[in-house]
C-alpha cells in the first residue's frame, strides 16, 4: 500500500436522475458527500447516526438513513431526495397534499417523512393508518405529533 | 484513516483481500454498526471489504431439511420473506421489531450477528432456533452452533478481518413447532430493548417435548434459559406450566442494575412475564 | 378593522397554505447549516470533560500547529468574557433577574460540557483533530448534583462567592393556618419532574463573517436577534456594528432562546477574517444545551367535604445548573401557575432556584407551567378520591372566572373556557374502549393555565414595517423569529385580510437586525400576540392612506369603501371602483407614505420589589384541557395512550391548520414528557448521549390527538386572538398521570411514567406499602 498516495477518489453518484461527479474519501457518509461535496442540502443531519432519519434518501427506491450510508457504497445506485421528488413546475401528490394538510411547521424532517411516504406509497398504494404510521416510524418529528402528516400521506393515496 | 473500500465478487476474492491486507482490512455489509464507529472515530483497521456484490450471501433459500440465509440479507428482507415467515415465526417478528424501516433495509443479519450485542433482536431469535453458523476462512468452510459465537459484549468468535460469515442455517418447521418473539421497549420503534426474548416450542400430545428460550439484554451474551427449558420438557400444556417456566428463567437471569435500561429486579420480573407470553405466543404458532 | 367597512373576514381564520410551507416541501429552505461562503472555515468547541474543576493551564500550542488551524481561542482571547444573560429586553428589571453569562470557562469549570477553548479550521477533521491536540489540565473538584444538597448553608459554592440559591419567591394570600383548619381533606405529595432536551431535528448552526467595514453578520438559527447586543458588548463592538439575520428554524421550544452559537462564531471570524461555520453535533447539543427545569415540588391542598378548595401550601425548588440563565424567570412563571386556575382562598408558596453543577436550565416550552401543572393537576385527582367526587365536578367547583383574582391578585380579564373545554374534552372521550387481556384501562382529564406574551415588567414591545409597492405587491419587514409556528406567515394573512390582497402578494423579510425592526423574541408564546398586532396596526395605517385617497378620488366617504382583491370597492351599491394600482399610483405622485412602521406595546409594569409576587405579571392567560384514556399492561408497566383530546380556547384561529398543528404537537411534546423522556444525569454526567437514549414519541407510539377549538374573542393578541404554542403542552404528562392512575388505583408522584415505575407501584399496592 503506498501510503503518499492521496486517499479517496471520483466516485459517480447518480442523484434525482442525474450523473454527478464527485472527489470523495471511504470513510465519507453519503450524507457528508451530498450536503458538503454537492450541495444537496436539502438532505438534512440531524443526529449523524441513524436516529432521526432527517437524512432520509432513497437508495433504489428503499429508503436509507444516508449518515449510515458511505458514499462508496452509493456507487451505482439511484439516489432519490426530495428535490427528485417534485419542485413547483412538477409538484408530487405528497408534496400538495403535505402543504395542503398543514403537515408541515418547522420543516426540517420533511424531506425524510416525503420520500418515507413516497417509498411506501410505491410498494403499497392503499396503505392503513398503522402502515403510514410503520413507514415513517423511522423519521422524528418534533413539531406536528405527526397527526397532519399521516393525514396527509392517507390524502396523497386517494389521489 | 481509511485508505479504500473494495467490492469482491465472490467469497474467494474477499478472502484474499483480507489475507492480503493482513488483518488491516475489515468485512462491511449494510455498515449500519460500523459506520457509528467510523464516525466516532473507534476503528483500526485500514480497508474496508464490502460484500454487496456477493450474490451468494443476499439470498434466502431452503436447502434440504433446513433454511439457508446469507448473511448479507437484510432484516427488511427477512421480516418479507415467505419462507422465514413459515418457518421461523421468531425471526421474522423479530426483525420486523428492531430499528427503523431505514436501519432495517441497511442492516444485515451478519453484520448484526458479528457486532456480538447481548440485545440484539437477531441473534435471540436465532439463538431459539439453535441455528448453525456457516463460516469461510482461508482453511476452508467450518460450522458452529450459535451460542458458541458470542465471546462478550461486542466480541464474536469470528474475525471480520479474516473470516467472512457466509450464512445461517436451521432446521425447516415441522409439525408441532411453533416459535414467538416477546420485545418490551420504551417506546415503539427505534428503541433498544429493554428485555426481549424469543421462544421455539415443539409439542406433541398435549405436552412440551422441547423448548429454546432465550432472554437478552440480561448477560454479556444472549442467555439461553436452559433451567427454564429443562423444566418445560415433557410438562403439560396448561398456562401454570408457562408461568411456572416464566419464572424459572427469571431465577436464571442475573441482569445488573442499569439506571438506562431497569433495575435488576425489574428486568428479572420481565423475563418472567416475556418468557411467558413467548410460549403462549409459539404455541399459538404451531403449525 | 377601524378604517372603511368589513363584512366577514376573507382570509383570517381561513386553512391558507403557508408560503414557508410550500418552500419546506420542496427543500428550497435555507435552514443555518445549509449555508455556504467561500473561504470558509469550521469551527469546532472544546468542552469540558468535569462537571466540577479547575483549569490549571491550557495549552494550545500543538493545536496551532496542526496545518489548516486558522485559529484558536481560549478565555483570555475574549474581549469582554463575562456579562449579563439578556433575552430581548430593552428594560433591565434588576433584582437578580439577569445572571452572568460567561462566554469560556476561566479558572474553573462549572458543568459538564462547558466550553473552554474555540478552533476554527479548513475542514471539519482539522478542528477535530485540533480539538485532541488542545492540552488542558483539570484538577477535578468536588460538585454538588441535588438542589436540596446545594441549598444547605455549608453546601459547596457552585459559582465563587454567592449563595447557591439564586432566587427566592414568595406568594401569600390569607392566613394559611385558618384555611387549612377549614378543610375536611388535605392532601399532601412530594412531586419530582426531571431534566429533559427540547430535541429539536436541527441541531444549533449559524456561519458568521465579517465584512470590509468591519461589520459582523451571523447567520443563525435563533428565537432571539437580540442578541446581537450582547455579542456586540462582548467583542466590544457598537451594537450597530453586528448583525444577526434569523434563519427559519428547525424547532425552537425555547431551546434557542439564548445564546447558543453566535458569541462563539462572532469571535472566530473577528478572529480569523475568514467566515465561519459551527453546527453542534447532536451529542453536543444534549450535553450543553439549556434543558428544562427539574423540579422538586411539596404541595399540600385543603379542601372542603363539597370540592370547595380551602388552602394550598406549596413548595417549589427547581435545579437552575450551573449558570442562572432563564432560571428566574421560570420559578416566576411557576409562582403564578402553581395554584393553577382555582379560587383558593389561602395560599402561601415558596419558590427557590438553585445552582448546582448540572447542565444549565432555561426556557422550554411552557416555561415553569408544565412542572406544577402536573403537581396541581394530581392533586387535584387525589383531592377528588378522598371526597369521592368526580374530577370534573371537583375542577368546576373551585375553576376561576373572568374578573375573578388569581393567587397573586392578578384579575383574570378575560373569558376563562374552563368549564366548557373540561366538558368537551372529556365528551370526546366518547365510550371507554373494552378491556383487553391484561390491559387496564383508565382516564384521566388535567386542566391548565398558562400565560401568553412576556412579563409585563419586561415593558415588551414589537415593531413592523408593512409597504406596497409600486406594482401593488406588498412587503413586511419584521425581526419575527420563525420556528416552525407560522409565524412569519400569520403575518402575511393579517396583511393580506387588512389591505384586500392576496396572499401570493406578499412578501415577507424577517429576523434581520440591520433591515427588519425587530420584533422582539419568539418566546414566550407572543409572537402572535405582539407582533401580529404590531403588523396590524402597520398595515391598518396603511389602509388609511389609501381609503382617504380613494375616497379623494371616487368622490366617496372612505368609511364606505373596502379593499377586496387588488381593488378598492363601495360598499353601499354605487358601482365605483378603481384598481389598487391606480389609488397606490396616485399616493406616491402626491408624496404620501405608502409604507407604516408600527410599535406595539404590551400592558408595562413596573417591580418594586421582587420577592412576594402581587399583582398583575402577564398580559393574558390561555385555557384548555386535556383528556387522556391509555391502556396499562401491568406485567410489563408499558402504557399506551389510547386516545388524547386538547380542547382550548384559542380566542381566534388566524388559521386553524396552524392551530390545530400547535396543539397536536404540544400533546405529543407533552406525551414525551410524560412518558419516556427525560436527561439522566449522574454527577453531573449526561449517561442518555444521543436519540439512542433519550427517546421521543415516534409516529407508532402516538394516539390520533383530537384537537377541539373554542374561538371565545377574547385573547389579546390580533382579532381575538391568544397564543397556542407553550399553553398546548401544560396540561398533557398530568392528564395521562391521571388516566394511568384511574387504570392502576395507585399513583406515581413523577415523571417520567416509565414501565419500570408503574411496575414497582403496582407492586407496592399489592403489597399493602
Amino acid at each position: 500500500m503506498n501510503s503518499k498516495k492521496k486517499v479517496g477518489k471520483e466516485i459517480f453518484l447518480k442523484i434525482n436522475g442525474k450523473e454527478e461527479t464527485v472527489f470523495c474519501q471511504p470513510a465519507e457518509t453519503l450524507l457528508f458527500v451530498l450536503r458538503n461535496r454537492l450541495y444537496h442540502t436539502e438532505v438534512k443531519e440531524g443526529c449523524g447516526k441513524g436516529d432521526c432519519g432527517a437524512c432520509t434518501v432513497l437508495l433504489d427506491g428503499v429508503p436509507v438513513d444516508s449518515c449510515l450510508v458511505l458514499a462508496y457504497q452509493a456507487q451505482g445506485k439511484e439516489i432519490l431526495t426530495v428535490k427528485g421528488l417534485g419542485t413547483a413546475e412538477k409538484i408530487h401528490p405528497l408534496q400538495k397534499k403535505f402543504i395542503e394538510k398543514g403537515a408541515i411547521q418547522c420543516g426540517f424532517c420533511i424531506p425524510g417523512q416525503l420520500l418515507s411516504a413516497k417509498a411506501l406509497l410505491e410498494k403499497n398504494p392503499k396503505p392503513s393508518r398503522e402502515d403510514i404510521k410503520r413507514a415513517i416510524s423511522g423519521n422524528l418529528c418534533r413539531c406536528t405529533g405527526y397527526k397532519k402528516i399521516i393525514e396527509a400521506v392517507e390524502a396523497a393515496s386517494k389521489v | 484513516m481509511i485508505r479504500d473500500h473494495l467490492f469482491p465478487k465472490t467469497i474467494e476474492e474477499a478472502l484474499v483481500l483480507l489475507k492480503e491486507y493482513k488483518g488491516k482490512a475489515r468485512l462491511i455489509a449494510g455498515g449500519t454498526d460500523l459506520i457509528a464507529d467510523i464516525r466516532r472515530n473507534e476503528f483500526d483497521f485500514e480497508v474496508l471489504v464490502d460484500i454487496e456484490k456477493i450474490k451468494k450471501l443476499r439470498s434466502i433459500r431452503e436447502e434440504g431439511k433446513n433454511i439457508f440465509i446469507g448473511s448479507g440479507v437484510t432484516f427488511t428482507e427477512l421480516e418479507e420473506n415467505e419462507l422465514i415467515k413459515a418457518n421461523a415465526q421468531v425471526l421474522s417478528q423479530a426483525a420486523s421489531l428492531m430499528g427503523s424501516p431505514q436501519v432495517r433495509n441497511r442492516g444485515t443479519i451478519g453484520g448484526n450477528i458479528v457486532s456480538a450485542q447481548p440485545a440484539a433482536d437477531g441473534a435471540l431469535a436465532l439463538f431459539a432456533l439453535d441455528a448453525m453458523l456457516e463460516i469461510a476462512g482461508t482453511k476452508g468452510i467450518r460450522e458452529i452452533p450459535i451460542d458458541k459465537a458470542y465471546l462478550d459484549i461486542g466480541k464474536s468468535i469470528i474475525n471480520p478481518s479474516r473470516e467472512i460469515l457466509v450464512g445461517i442455517r436451521f432446521e425447516k418447521r415441522k409439525k408441532g413447532e411453533g416459535s414467538n418473539y416477546q420485545r418490551v421497549a420504551i417506546r415503539k420503534a427505534m428503541a433498544l430493548p429493554i428485555l426481549a426474548c424469543g421462544v421455539f416450542v415443539k409439542s406433541m400430545d398435549r405436552s412440551i417435548v422441547s423448548a429454546r428460550i432465550a432472554i437478552g439484554p440480561v448477560s454479556h451474551t444472549p442467555f439461553r434459559a436452559r433451567e427454564a427449558e429443562g423444566f418445560l420438557k415433557g410438562k403439560s400444556l396448561f398456562p401454570e406450566t408457562f408461568e411456572r417456566a416464566g419464572e424459572i428463567a427469571s431465577e436464571e437471569v442475573n441482569p445488573r442494575d442499569s439506571r438506562l435500561r431497569g433495575s435488576s429486579i425489574y428486568r428479572g420480573g420481565l423475563s418472567a412475564v416475556l418468557v411467558k407470553r413467548g410460549l403462549e405466543g409459539a404455541l399459538a404458532n404451531i403449525g | 378593522m377601524e378604517e372603511g367597512k368589513m363584512t366577514e373576514l376573507r382570509i383570517i381564520g381561513k386553512n391558507v397554505p403557508r408560503h414557508d410551507a410550500i418552500e419546506k416541501a420542496f427543500g428550497l429552505t435555507c435552514y443555518a447549516d445549509d449555508f455556504f461562503m467561500p473561504g470558509m472555515l469550521y469551527g469546532k468547541v472544546l468542552r469540558s470533560q468535569y462537571p466540577s474543576a479547575k483549569i490549571l493551564s491550557i495549552d494550545t500550542s500543538k493545536a496551532e500547529r496542526l496545518g489548516g488551524v486558522k485559529g484558536i481561542l481560549t478565555a483570555k482571547d475574549v474581549p469582554r468574557n463575562e456579562t449579563v444573560t439578556r433575552f430581548g429586553q430593552t428594560h433591565a428589571m434588576g433584582g437578580g433577574f439577569e445572571g452572568l453569562y460567561r462566554v469560556l470557562a476561566d479558572k474553573k469549570v462549572h458543568f459538564m460540557g462547558e466550553a473552554v477553548a474555540l478552533v476554527a479550521a479548513e475542514t471539519e477533521e482539522i478542528a477535530e483533530r485540533a480539538l485532541d491536540l488542545i492540552r488542558v489540565e483539570y484538577q477535578p473538584l468536588p460538585g454538588v448534583f441535588d438542589p436540596l444538597e446545594a441549598m444547605k448553608p455549608d453546601a459547596l459554592k457552585v459559582q465563587e462567592g454567592k449563595s447557591n440559591i439564586i432566587t427566592h419567591y414568595e406568594v401569600v394570600k390569607g392566613d394559611l393556618e385558618k384555611g387549612f383548619s377549614e378543610a375536611d381533606v388535605i392532601v399532601e405529595h412530594r412531586y419530582h419532574v426531571p431534566f429533559v432536551d427540547h430535541a429539536y431535528l436541527e441541531p444549533e448552526s449559524g456561519v458568521a463573517w465579517i465584512d470590509e467595514n468591519g461589520v459582523i453578520t451571523i447567520r443563525v438559527s435563533t428565537q432571539v436577534i437580540e442578541h446581537f447586543r450582547t455579542v456586540a458588548d462582548i467583542l466590544e463592538l457598537p451594537h450597530n456594528r453586528v448583525r444577526v439575520i434569523g434563519t427559519y428554524v428547525g424547532g425552537g421550544f425555547g431551546g434557542k432562546e439564548d445564546i447558543t452559537v453566535e458569541t462563539f462564531l462572532a469571535l472566530l471570524t473577528f478572529k480569523t477574517g475568514r467566515p465561519v461555520k459551527l453546527t453542534y453535533t447532536r451529542e453536543e447539543s444534549i450535553l450543553c444545551h439549556s434543558k428544562r427545569h427539574p423540579y422538586v415540588m411539596e404541595y399540600k391542598t385543603g379542601a372542603k367535604k363539597n370540592g370547595q378548595l380551602t388552602a394550598l401550601e406549596a413548595r417549589i425548588i427547581s435545579d437552575a445548573g450551573a449558570y442562572v440563565y432563564l432560571s428566574p424567570w421560570v420559578l416566576l412563571y411557576s409562582m403564578v401557575d402553581a395554584s393553577g386556575p382555582y379560587r383558593i382562598p389561602h395560599v402561601r408558596i415558596d419558590g427557590y432556584t438553585v445552582l448546582t453543577n448540572n447542565t444549565f436550565t432555561s426556557a422550554n416550552r411552557g416555561f415553569g407551567a408544565p412542572q406544577v401543572c402536573f403537581a396541581y393537576e394530581s392533586q387535584m385527582d387525589e383531592l377528588a378520591r378522598e371526597l369521592r367526587m368526580d374530577p370534573r365536578e371537583i375542577r368546576k367547583i373551585n375553576y376561576l372566572e373572568k374578573g375573578e383574582k388569581l393567587a397573586t391578585g392578578q384579575i383574570l380579564e378575560h373569558y376563562v373556557a374552563l368549564k366548557e373545554t373540561t366538558d368537551r374534552a372529556f365528551q370526546a372521550l366518547r365510550e371507554r374502549t373494552p378491556v383487553k387481556g391484561d390491559l387496564k384501562i383508565g382516564r384521566g382529564i388535567a386542566s391548565g393555565m398558562t400565560s401568553y406574551g412576556r412579563m409585563v415588567f419586561l415593558h415588551d414591545t414589537s415593531r413592523s414595517y408593512v409597504s406596497i409597492e409600486m406594482d401593488g405587491s406588498v412587503t413586511i419587514r419584521a425581526g419575527v423569529q420563525d420556528i416552525g409556528g407560522g409565524q412569519a406567515s400569520s403575518l402575511c394573512q393579517i396583511v393580506a385580510e387588512v389591505l384586500g390582497v392576496p396572499l401570493e402578494d406578499i412578501k415577507v423579510y424577517i429576523a434581520d437586525t440591520a433591515l427588519t425592526p425587530l420584533a422582539g423574541t419568539t418566546t414566550a408564546t407572543r409572537q402572535l400576540y405582539m407582533s401580529g398586532n404590531a403588523t396590524l396596526m402597520a398595515a391598518q395605517e396603511v389602509r388609511k392612506t389609501l381609503l382617504k385617497k380613494a375616497g379623494e378620488m371616487m368622490g366617496l366617504d372612505p368609511q364606505r369603501l373596502d379593499l377586496v382583491d387588488r381593488e378598492v370597492i363601495d360598499t353601499e351599491g354605487s358601482g365605483k371602483s378603481l384598481s389598487l394600482i391606480e389609488v397606490v399610483r396616485a399616493c406616491a405622485s402626491d408624496g404620501l407614505p405608502l409604507y407604516n412602521v408600527a410599535l406595539y406595546k404590551a400592558p408595562f409594569r413596573n417591580l418594586t420589589q421582587y420577592e412576594r409576587i402581587e399583582g398583575q405579571v402577564f398580559p393574558d392567560f390561555t385555557f384548555g384541557t386535556h383528556a387522556a384514556e391509555v391502556a396499562v399492561d401491568e406485567e410489563t408497566g408499558r402504557v399506551e395512550v389510547l386516545k388524547l383530546i386538547a380542547c382550548f380556547d384559542v380566542g381566534r384561529a388566524i388559521n386553524p391548520l396552524s392551530v390545530e398543528g400547535q396543539l397536536e404537537g404540544g400533546a405529543i411534546y407533552g406525551m414525551g414528557y410524560g412518558l419516556t423522556e427525560e436527561v439522566i444525569l449522574e454527577k453531573g454526567q449526561t449517561i442518555t448521549p444521543s436519540f439512542s437514549e433519550y427517546l421521543i414519541p415516534t409516529s407508532m407510539d402516538v394516539p390520533d390527538v383530537q384537537t377541539i377549538l373554542i374561538e371565545s374573542g377574547d385573547g389579546v393578541g390580533p382579532f381575538g386572538a391568544k397564543g397556542v404554542g407553550e399553553p398546548s403542552v401544560c396540561s398533557v404528562a398530568p392528564a395521562i398521570a391521571n388516566a394511568i392512575s384511574d387504570a392502576m388505583g395507585v399513583r406515581i408522584f413523577e415523571l417520567p411514567l416509565t414501565p419500570e415505575k408503574i411496575v414497582r407501584a403496582l407492586r407496592k399496592k399489592r403489597e399493602g406499602v
